[in-house]
């Protein structure tokens, strides 16, 4: 059986787009091929800047003959109608069958090759590819325009057609050439590019460049790699150098000037010194003359960040910090003055409720008025990646306690999802007050985000004060840090840091439904349910189950003792008051008094006082449960 | 010896003429960027083909350096190309480009990488690159969506040049002050001096309530000429607000609680004049 190639030849791509290519042409293609009647025995998908690639292995030759049948009119329809129906079918109306009152037009469809059906495979498979934005071209709309198609079953060219393009034999070799690459079959794709010297497998490249980076002692701190092998088709590792006298400079600055933008590759010896040398991934071109033109692009940009490093020490960090009141901060959250200004009494309260000392608190007040100078500098206006980091720069500058620079460098963090939360106590303090002031304003003016969009990163704001409260087992009151309408948006950042630990939905579902609305706490009910999950659990989900149905919309109150005739209720009322309420092992307890109450004591009695008791006693129970996790939420 | 400054723009000039452009001219007054000039903003509304090439002065009034900096200037100059509809061999077109100024681009690394464009007071974004050649950025390419809040049908390509940029790194010198604009004479004899008075004028001395007045003035006139028919002159003076606010904004003198006012008040004109032009252009009521 035939293997079928498809290679959809593309403008350069988004790097972010070919992972999304990679991962989903699999699926679609076996899908299409699927649904057309002749499935592969496997698809795999080969990703490069200009090329998505699907092969799909062992394909039928065909799809056998189907017998279709389709109902028509009512046999007793007037002629006019069976005729019409029979034509519509490529039948005469002598041809219909007649059964259960109506005509049929019946065929037994004859076999299909594979080679009729894979343009349409080919086509289908195109269409379903989703991106998260898509442009117009006159021809179509993808990621970026489609220019060619090569389409192979077998040794066989399949003239698919997508965007205008028709497919046919050829491919073509890397920029800036444009010779056509013929292709054999799916089987000798790979090779017939890599003797163009294209890498289309990601792989390949992934790994050629990890092992150069080994080589040459290359780092990666701000994570470009994944970016970089899918900016390149033929890549070439150059190491180059720049003047030994910019590594004056503070670290980061030399180090954000080879990463952000340039994706370049800082070397450092094995004693950990940066070098004044840089690994280049390029995309061909004669390597003497790539290296110079990046080595004066960097020198360029180190020009700049000396440049601007210079004029801000020479402005001073109390000189930006006065410009905060000109930088507008979100719609209407003012300025990034009033920000800072808000940052103030968030502090006080965390550091109250989290007894923090004099000390962090002092360290972090500071920090909260310094913190934001760094948007107006023109080191951060170059590399907005040194956003915290320049700040803190300038503060040590300026005399301020390391305490209060390290605060000022962490209240970016955690940068991204499972990033470093920040390290100090002040900075951690810092971090929460800004992330939550920047929910809370957003939410307030409407600003939450829809779908995939969120310009103001506010995911990542809440992920971030949910990250720090967990990693500090801090309290941090949620309604006062984010306003009652940004809570759920923050609480819904626990779902992926505890289902990676394995908790369930449900028991976070449970744990949500306690009421709790401190990070920690909501987390801790949830991994306390999960570790307790099993019979004892499932115990009080179902006496938490019998006592919320009984209880209906009773509310709790005060238990008349007097009423109390029974030893099953007055067991179950003694376990209450005995309950401290938190744990779990606790709640075990409860729950066999109240499997003892519901078996002895009928609570629906004539007698409205008793009756009346005894639900408030259910619904006491019911909610002393309920403080632990909404067990409702548990699967029985 | 690498081509000097003019020389490298009349070798772009001869190449894009040879693709059936109309070598128009630089606006009169100022802009931002060439996308701003109405050859490339108001030609690619609607279904006319057109393919124009340009210099244009891109007047930016905060990026002034006081020429201080080797590449940051507050008058810098762009080469654009709009080509409507976009052809199907554009790239190819744009790396022949860089073989015609005299670049072997065989020995280079040029590298198209995402890069996308929006300009909220144009109402108008596109998706495209920005075009390395060894590391160093020289080109804007970007497939127009929209302008002036209209989507665009058929989408146009435009290409921007960064012309300082690009003759620098064909000259091998770092700093533009050394750059050879051609006759013999630098970018220093040539633009130096105006660099510094222009800076000094953005940064320091321009009259901020007369720039306000005139942001209101030319916008009332805006919108009396599309009132009247004539979306061209209406455009005029959208541009002459757009300059207005930019040096009301290199003056520190925008609040943070007017900015978006200013820039949606710019756009409404823009979209007002995008309209009225098409409309006039296509005849549709």
């Amino acid at each position: 059986m035939p293997d079928l190639l498809v290679e959809i030849g593309c403008e350069e791509l988004p790097a972010a787009h070919c992972r999304i290519a990679e991962d989903a042409l699999p699926g679609l293609v076996a899908g299409e091929l699927e649904r057309a009647g002749i499935p592969a025995a496997g698809v795999v998908a080969y990703v490069a800047p200009r090329r998505l690639v699907a092969i799909a292995s062992e394909v039928p030759d065909g799809r056998e003959a189907r017998r279709q049948e389709v109902r028509g009119p009512r046999a007793d329809a007037p002629e006019q109608a069976r005729q019409g129906f029979a034509r519509k079918h490529g039948l005469a109306a002598e041809e219909l069958e007649e059964r259960d009152g109506f005509v049929w037009a019946v065929s037994e469809g004859a076999a299909v090759p594979s080679a009729e059906l894979a343009a349409d495979v080919v086509a289908g498979a195109i269409g379903r590819l989703q991106f998260p934005r898509t442009m117009r071209w006159p021809g179509g709309r993808f990621s970026r325009p489609i220019r060619w198609l090569v389409v192979k079953l077998g040794a066989d060219v399949i003239s698919a057609q997508v965007a205008g393009v028709t497919a046919t034999g050829a491919s073509r070799g890397p920029r800036p050439g444009r010779e056509a690459v013929p292709i054999g079959s799916a089987s000798t794709y790979l090779d017939d590019l890599r003797a163009h010297g294209v890498l289309v497998d990601a792989e390949e490249r992934r790994a050629l460049i990890r092992a150069a980076l080994a080589e040459h002692q290359g780092t990666d701190p701000m994570a470009k790699l994944e970016e970089v092998v899918y900016l390149v088709e033929r890549p070439r590792v150059l190491v180059a150098e720049f003047p030994a006298a910019y590594l004056d400079l503070p670290e980061r600055i030399p180090i954000t000037a080879m990463q952000s933008h340039q994706r370049y590759f800082p070397i450092r010896t094995t004693a950990g010194a940066l070098e004044p040398r840089f690994v280049v991934v390029a995309n061909g071109g004669d390597d003497d003359v790539v290296r110079r033109g990046n080595e004066e692009v960097l020198v360029g940009r180190l020009d700049d960040a000396r440049f601007a490093y210079d004029r801000d020490r020479r402005l001073g960090l109390a000189a930006m910090v006065a410009e905060l009141n000109r930088v507008s901060f979100i719609e209407g959250g003012g300025s990034l003055a009033d920000k800072t200004a808000r940052l103030g009494p968030l502090i006080e309260a965390l550091c109250e409720a989290n007894d923090l000392d004099a000390g962090v608190r002092a360290a972090a007040l500071r920090a909260a008025e310094l913190c934001k100078a760094d948007l107006v500098s023109r080191l951060v206006g170059e590399f907005s990646a040194l956003q915290g980091y320049a700040g803190s720069v300038y503060a040590a500058d300026a005399g301020e306690p390391a305490g209060v620079c390290a605060a000022i460098d962490e209240h970016h963090r955690p940068e991204e999802a499972g990033g470093a939360p920040p390290a100090s106590p002040a900075g951690a303090v810092v971090a929460l007050a800004d992330k939550g002031d920047t929910v809370r304003v957003a939410f307030a003016a409407g600003l939450e985000p829809t779908g995939s969009r969120d310009p103001y990163g506010l995911r990542r704001a809440a992920a971030g004060v949910v990250a720090i409260a967990l990693d500090r087992g801090w309290r941090v009151d949620l309604p006062a840090l984010v306003g009652e309408s940004g809570v759920g948006f923050v609480l819904d950042r626990l779902e992926p840091v505890l289902l990676e630990e394995g908790v369930t939905i449900e028991e976070l579902r449970a744990a949500r439904g306690s009421g709790a609305t401190e990070p920690a706490r909501v987390a801790a009910l949830a991994r306390n349910l999960h570790a307790f999950a099993g019979p004892r659990r499932d115990a009080v989900r179902d006496a938490y189950g019998r006592c919320a149905r009984i209880a209906g919309e009773t509310t709790p109150g005060p238990v008349d003792d007097a009423l109390l005739s029974d030893p099953a209720e007055r067991a179950l009322a003694e376990a209450l008051a005995a309950d401290a309420g938190g744990t779990l092992d606790s709640a075990a307890d409860l729950a066999a008094a109240i499997e003892r109450f519901f078996d002895e004591v009928l609570v629906m009695v004539d007698d409205e006082a008793v009756r009346q008791n005894r639900l408030r006693l259910v619904a006491g129970v019911r909610d002393r449960l309920r403080r632990l996790g909404d067990f409702g939420q548990l699967p029985g | 010896m690498a081509a000097s400054f003019q020389g490298m723009i009349s070798a772009l000039q001869a190449f894009w003429e040879e693709q059936g452009c109309v070598i128009v001219q630089p606006y009169h007054t100022e802009v931002g960027a060439g996308t701003s000039n109405p050859a490339t903003l108001l030609r690619v509304l609607g279904p006319e083909p057109w393919r124009a090439a340009y210099v244009e002065p891109s007047i930016r009034p905060d990026d002034g350096r006081y020429a201080e900096n080797p590449y940051r200037f507050q008058e810098h100059y762009q080469y654009q190309v709009i080509l409507k509809p976009a052809p199907d061999d554009v790239q190819e077109l744009y790396l022949d480009s860089l073989r015609a100024i005299g670049i072997p681009i065989e020995q280079h690394d040029v590298r198209f990488v995402e890069d996308n464009w929006e300009s909220p007071s144009l109402g108008a974004w596109g998706l495209g690159w920005e075009v390395w050649m060894d590391g160093m950025e020289i080109t804007q390419f970007t497939y127009f969506q929209q302008a002036g809040g209209i989507e665009l049908d058929p989408v146009s390509a435009e290409i921007t040049y960064g012309l300082e940029r690009l003759a620098m790194h064909l000259q091998r010198v770092h700093r533009a002050h050394d750059m050879q604009w051609g006759a013999g004479v630098t970018w220093a004899a040539v633009r130096e001096a105006a660099e510094r008075q222009f800076s000094a004028y953005n940064y320091e001395l321009a009259d901020t309530a007369m720039l306000a007045r005139h942001f209101d003035d030319h916008e009332m006139e805006a919108g009396r000429c599309v009132e009247a028919g004539l979306p061209l002159v209406a455009y005029d003076h959208v541009l002459k607000c757009s300059h207005a606010f930019n040096l009301l904004d290199s003056r520190r003198a925008i609040a943070v609680t007017d900015r978006a006012a200013y820039i949606l008040r710019m756009r409404r004109l823009t979209q007002a004049v995008a309209a009225a032009h098409l409309e006039q252009v296509t005849g549709d009521a």
